[in-house]
């Protein structure tokens, strides 16, 4: 309870202030420098903390428990997301410039997603093996339809001029794999959304409400900023900057708790 | 055993982990799925469902927790250690 309590604390205290911090940048750029900081401080350390939390969760469980895999592939992914991250950190802290796109940080963005794609449906393979309710025939018919016509969507408006540009191959070769990526990492976490809402009530209903909604924020925001961008619309990227600290707060979150009731006496 | 009472067992014991819903909505699917109907439960009837929450327990809360939320099942029915 003193875990859930103190992760509860911190992390909506976090949330006020990322939001108070992120949400003036919309209207002024005048606190832009603070906002890096804060920012970035942030986003290091709740991925920290999300990646150490997510690695104890999968030692707690037994090795011959099949859902260790999930939480491995989880904490392996949240580990390069926060060496990704660090790499970010550096360029704007260190340096005190913007970070290149593509830069070395994108050759841990890649790699964790995928690892964070492949436990999202370890999770779903394993919990519906044990009989859980996670998705009807049906249900996963309209989840893929949806995410279909989004990449579809995304291919027309983004990709297509995204890989027409003349921006070096690798940029636009990320610029299109990053959405897509998300847009498959969207199907397992609207599966385990319905298995979620079903715990309501329960403690693990906050480690499950908490992962799901910082992975929606995630694939949120890296689909959004591949539209932004190709828009033009750079005001915006302070909401996205927001989105991604939100994700990695919740992310967090859900970790810490799920350790909580592992350990709990 | 009484079937009600040991679905009223199990809702209160894994119901603050999974939430009372999903506690009563899965004891009673499993008893659907071995057909087990009204009235009394057979030890072998027990301990098939007793199997199956705990399959379902292993992998969220994992072998430790849900032994004892098991041992805790039991102890409330006042029975002997039926699951496997």
């Amino acid at each position: 309870v003193r875990v859930e309590r103190t992760i509860g604390t911190l992390s909506t205290a976090a949330l006020l202030i990322l939001a108070a911090t992120f949400l003036p940048l919309l209207f002024s750029a005048k606190l832009q420098g603070l906002s890096i900081w804060i920012g970035a401080t942030f986003k290091l350390g709740f991925l920290l903390l999300a990646a150490l939390f997510a690695t104890l969760s999968c030692s707690s469980f037994e090795k011959s428990n099949p859902v260790r895999r999930a939480w491995l592939l989880m904490a392996a992914g949240l580990w390069m997301y926060w060496m990704a991250q660090s790499v970010l950190a550096f360029y704007q802290l260190a340096l005190d410039a913007r970070a290149p796109f593509p830069s070395i940080a994108d050759a841990f963005f890649v790699p964790a997603t995928v690892l964070l794609v492949s436990s999202l449906f370890s999770f779903v393979r394993v919990y519906k093996q044990v009989g859980f309710q996670i998705a009807r025939r049906g249900d996963v018919s309209v989840v893929v339809a949806f995410a279909a016509v989004l990449l579809a969507a995304f291919l027309v408006v983004v990709g297509r001029p995204v890989l027409a540009s003349d921006a070096p191959v690798t940029e636009r070769l990320l610029n299109v794999a990053y959405p897509v990526l998300d847009c498959f990492l969207f199907v397992p976490v609207v599966l385990l959304l319905r298995m979620a809402m079903g715990m309501r009530g329960g403690s693990l209903w906050k480690v499950w409400t908490a992962l799901l909604a910082g992975f929606l924020l995630l694939a949120a925001g890296d689909i959004l900023f591949a539209f932004f961008t190709t828009l033009g619309k750079t005001g915006l990227e302070p909401l996205l900057d927001l989105a991604f600290a939100l994700s990695y707060v919740l992310i967090a979150k859900a970790a810490v708790t799920q350790y909580g009731i592992l350990t709990a006496r | 055993v009484e079937r009600d009472r040991v679905l009223r067992t199990i809702e209160e014991t894994i119901g603050p982990f999974i939430g009372h819903h999903m506690a009563k909505a899965s004891t009673q699917l499993h008893c659907q799925k071995l057909g087990i109907g009204e009235g009394a439960m057979s030890a072998a009837q027990l301990r098939a469902v007793l199997d199956a929450i705990g399959r379902g327990m292993f992998v969220l809360v994992g072998k430790e927790k849900t032994t004892e939320l098991l041992r805790r099942i039991e102890m409330t029915l006042g029975i002997e250690e039926v699951h496997a």
